[in-house]
């Protein structure tokens, strides 16, 4: 049967016989049909699954063709319907509206794990059943469990799989390192550990809903630069010390963070989501949903804690802040990476396609999120293997500019590629990959993005 | 008692020779002022440069991030002169307080 088959019902006369099928080998469903005056489906070789035939129903499995040669002979039959839990949303929620998030996204973030570096997870929680792959604690004397709240709302956000509200990346995985005490503060050699599990761990996001005082040389923010030269994408919360400008601070100012700003429900930049620049930096990168009190985000609360946000029942809370904002774009992530399978592709995928919201670009960055263009970018990118990929970037641009540049100055060479990101004739992608070649320093890099 | 000396916004242990100059971040406006309650987080050129700090001080961590190595100091002033005397030491940071950006409640 080929993937193109779908499932359909056909009706039939009622007989007193149920009857549930495995197929047209068992004897008493064939009887079954013959009683229902279906015999028909047996000549045609129709793909029986199941006969009830007190309900005078059959489900069957067939091509579009074969279903339409059923009604052109009489039978009546039609494709089997949708149904959903009672209470869940038929629509997504505003959040992942906003975003451009649908049940129809061809891709779910499968095979992908995130890690969140957080408060902790808890894996009890409402969309969260079987989700947490890994779990391990970096405060001292605590374990993984989630004593605050925060860490499970974000992975939830960025992953929850239940058809309530949910999360972004609903196939991925969550990988819970857990770095922050139950009063939701940490120090620099706890979130280092943290980050340092996660530089070798098998993930390819790294979510950091939290911050504090420095800038892109702050310890953590170059480790979590790091992350990215290891494949592996790091995404921060920009800070909630909005509205001034230069409020955003570590991690989330290291040059190859993705530092995400909040937008509230009227998807205006929130008064609390913090500004940049940071350094001549254009921080932060992109906007997300936080909401604000007058429209929170709806996420996941642990099980056995109050909640940090107003309740909604037993199973979720109102959240809001650039914290989860963040977990959007990590979700995003997940998706894109499922799609291309190239961090530094999914990166430009998300910043590239933002949509403009018309804020300076110190409270937006390049925009809001919007999954649906990302992913309409990607599957062009998509067609071909990721060699294809990287010999189309290079070949296109890098071998020709390298080669002009060759007996240049090195200092000439890296002022020439800055003048090149700075009027967007090269991008992030072509940069990294540059690096990754060993063609340009991790140093050297830095300064380009500057 | 160690003094230090300054060249731009760079410090290092006064009569230590051939050392590479090291900053001090993150409020303290030098060596003296660094709080000796506080960890210290070294940005080192190598992860090998930990094998000298433990010679003069605690070394809690080391961790190499591949193109970037940290070594986190218990504190005290042992780990302040070390981290200002011993070559390979490029940065030094007094550890910051990091918070989670919490709801709006």
């Amino acid at each position: 049967m080929r993937a193109s088959a779908k499932y359909y019902i056909i009706y039939g006369g009622f007989t007193p016989v149920m009857r549930v099928s495995t197929g047209l080998n068992d004897r008493a469903a064939l009887t079954a049909l013959e009683m229902m005056g279906l015999d028909v489906l047996v000549r045609e070789s129709i793909n029986v699954v199941d006969v009830y035939g007190e309900w005078g129903l059959v489900v069957a499995q067939m091509e579009e063709r074969e279903y339409r040669k059923l009604l052109s002979m009489g039978l009546r039959a039609e494709p089997e319907r949708e149904y959903r839990l009672v209470g869940a949303n038929a629509e997504p929620p505003w959040n992942l509206a906003m975003i451009g998030w649908s049940r129809d996204l061809p891709y779910t973030g499968r095979g992908v794990t995130i890690a969140v570096v957080d408060s902790g997870v808890d894996p009890r929680a409402c969309g969260l059943d079987g989700k947490v792959v890994y779990a391990k604690s970096f405060v001292p004397g605590e374990g993984p469990e989630d004593l605050h709240g925060h860490g499970t709302a974000v992975a939830y956000v960025a992953a929850g799989a239940d058809d309530r509200y949910g999360g972004v990346a609903r196939d991925a995985k969550v990988a819970n390192l857990k770095a922050f005490f139950k009063d939701g503060t940490s120090l620099d050699h706890i979130i280092l550990r943290a980050l340092y599990e996660a530089l070798n761990l098998d993930v390819e996001v790294v979510n950091m809903s939290f911050g504090g005082p420095g800038g892109p040389d702050a310890p953590v923010s170059r480790a979590a630069n790091m992350l990215m030269a290891r494949g592996k994408l790091p995404v921060a919360a920009a800070g909630n010390e909005g509205p001034r400008r230069g409020t955003v601070g570590a991690p989330a100012a290291g040059e190859f963070v993705v530092a995400v700003g909040a937008v509230n429900k009227r998807k205006k930049v929130a008064d609390y989501s913090s500004r940049g620049p940071v350094d001549g930096l254009i921080k932060p990168d992109l906007v997300a949903p936080g909401g604000d009190r007058w429209g929170f985000v709806v996420s996941a609360r642990p099980r056995d804690m109050p909640p940090i946000g107003p309740p909604v029942d037993d199973c979720y809370m109102g959240v809001a802040g650039t914290s989860f904002a963040a977990p959007h774009v990590s979700g995003a992530a997940a998706l894109l990476y499922e799609a291309t399978k190239s961090i530094a592709a999914a990166r430009d995928a998300i910043l590239n396609t933002a949509e403009d919201l018309g804020e300076p670009k110190e409270a937006q960055g390049r925009g809001l999120l919007r999954i649906d263009r990302a992913l309409g970018q990607t599957r062009e990118l998509h067609r071909g293997t990721e060699a294809v990929l990287l010999l189309g970037l290079i070949g296109l641009a890098a071998f020709p500019l390298l080669g002009i540049l060759s007996a240049a100055t090195r200092e000439a060479k890296i002022e020439r590629l800055k003048a090149l990101y700075r009027t967007g004739q090269i991008t992030y992608t072509q940069l990294y990959l540059l690096y990754q070649r060993g063609e340009i320093t991790l140093e050297e890099l830095s300064r380009i993005l500057r | 008692m160690m003094s230090y000396v300054k060249s731009g916004d760079k410090y290092i242990a006064k009569g230590a020779e051939g050392l590479d100059a090291v900053a001090v971040e993150n409020g303290a406006e030098g060596p003296d002022e660094i709080p000796l309650d506080r960890r210290l987080v070294l940005t080192v050129e190598r992860a090998e440069v930990a094998e000298k700090l433990k010679e003069k001080c605690e070394v809690l961590d080391v961790l190499d991030f591949g193109g970037e190595a940290f070594v986190v100091l218990a504190p005290g002033p042992q780990s302040v002169k070390a981290a200002f005397s011993t070559p390979g030491v490029r940065r030094v940071d007094v550890e910051r307080v990091y918070r989670l950006y919490e709801s709006e409640r």
